[in-house]
């Protein structure tokens, strides 16, 4: 591993995150976790596509399904399951499955809808996929994550380093190349409805804007930028976000031309 | 090397723009009324940013003896629970649910 490429890269990075201080976006890991003793269940339902090699294109499904469970007011644990689209002659397949913990250390609540948070995870990927979908080995992981929300405006930001493992052998996306990557994104995440909240616990309705930077040990780079929109009720949450990509520098992988998110939260 | 800072001013410029568009902190209103009876108890929670977020609020305190309902005012930022009575949790028990579902109740002005 390149050690010094990787710490530069960490270290502009987290610099530039720092500026940003949201309500749960798409692309963006948010410090929010459920309660003690209740579950939070994510699916999305991400498609995109893939070129290399000026129109050797690829399309990939993917259905991500994470799963949270409080053990108190500041600590989750989550499991990741991963079910990869195949493409025209290969089966779905179980991808590699992720176990973690999630921590939020702080948490400054400003008034009755202003707070700041700020979460740590740290948790490993295991060789559990099938087929193509595997870095066949534990790749542990690590990501922090920023939120304020100031009135209807939430900004937030993550920024996840993930271990080297095995590629794999047909990899798409950042980190499935065989070497460490950094992921950073930011998120803009605008409350369109209600403008103001009353006693009627109601849902809300936001708007949200990403970027999601990855960047490789091997120097790979790719920038995306993603409008969505996000409907929240008390007990689920629907979202729906496109991804474009702004900036692509990749060597061995297919470049990003786009994802399409899909996904529902339920908390009980 | 240079394509890092690339990626990192796009994060950069992305949050340029969340300054601009911030509105003012909502005076909370309801800071410190609180108030309890034979069936009620009512008291202001800060943090709850969204209605899924304030969710994990209902669910600590539906999961208490005697709590029949909980009612939450994201507007003023005041929860009140019914409960059976005779019934009713004390603060402090409300105080660590509400600490336990990740959110936290102003310190009462003397």
């Amino acid at each position: 591993m390149n050690v010094r490429r990787l710490l530069s890269g960490l270290s502009a990075t987290i610099l530039l995150a720092g500026v940003l201080p949201a309500q749960q976006a798409s692309w963006t890991t948010a410090p929010t976790l459920p309660s003690k003793g209740h579950w939070v269940l994510r699916a999305t339902a991400v498609s995109a596509r893939h070129e290399k090699n000026f129109g050797s294109r690829r399309h990939s499904q993917a259905l991500m399904t994470q799963l949270s469970y409080g053990l108190d007011g500041e600590r989750a644990v989550f499991f990741d399951l991963p079910v990869r689209g195949g493409g025209r002659h290969h089966d779905p397949t179980l991808g590699d499955v992720a176990v973690g913990w999630k921590w939020r250390f702080h948490e400054e609540d400003l008034g009755p809808v202003d707070t700041v948070r700020t979460s740590l995870s740290l948790g490993a990927t295991l060789p559990t996929g099938a087929d193509r979908h595997t870095a066949d080995e534990v790749v542990p992981f690590g990501e922090l994550a920023r939120m304020r929300i100031t009135g209807r405006l939430g900004l937030g930001s993550s920024l996840a380093l993930r271990g080297a493992g095995a590629p794999y052998k047909r990899p798409l996306w950042s980190g499935e190349t065989g070497e460490a990557s950094l992921r950073a994104a930011g998120a803009l995440v605008w409350r369109l409805d209600p403008v103001v909240y009353t006693d009627a616990f109601e849902a809300a309705t936001y708007l949200t804007l990403e970027a999601i930077g990855t960047a490789e040990d091997d120097g790979d780079t790719e920038l995306a930028i993603a409008p969505g929109i996000l409907y929240e009720a008390p007990s689920f949450a629907a979202e729906l976000s496109l991804a474009l990509p702004a900036h692509s520098d990749v060597t061995d992988r297919p470049e990003s031309r786009g994802a399409l998110l899909f996904g529902l939260r339920f908390l009980w | 090397m240079k394509n890092i800072y690339i990626l990192a001013a796009g994060v950069f410029l992305l949050s340029l723009l969340g300054p601009a568009c911030q509105t003012a902190a909502p005076a909370p209103t309801a800071d410190f009324v609180e108030f309890a009876d034979l069936n009620r108890i009512g008291l202001p929670v800060y943090g709850m940013s969204c209605p899924k977020c304030a969710n994990n609020i209902v669910l600590q305190l539906k999961d208490l003896e005697g709590v029949q309902s909980v009612d939450v005012d994201m507007g003023s930022g005041f929860v009140t629970v019914h409960a059976e009575e005779g019934k009713v949790p004390t603060r402090a028990v409300l105080v660590e649910a509400i600490t336990a579902a990740g959110f936290s109740v102003p310190t009462k002005k003397e």
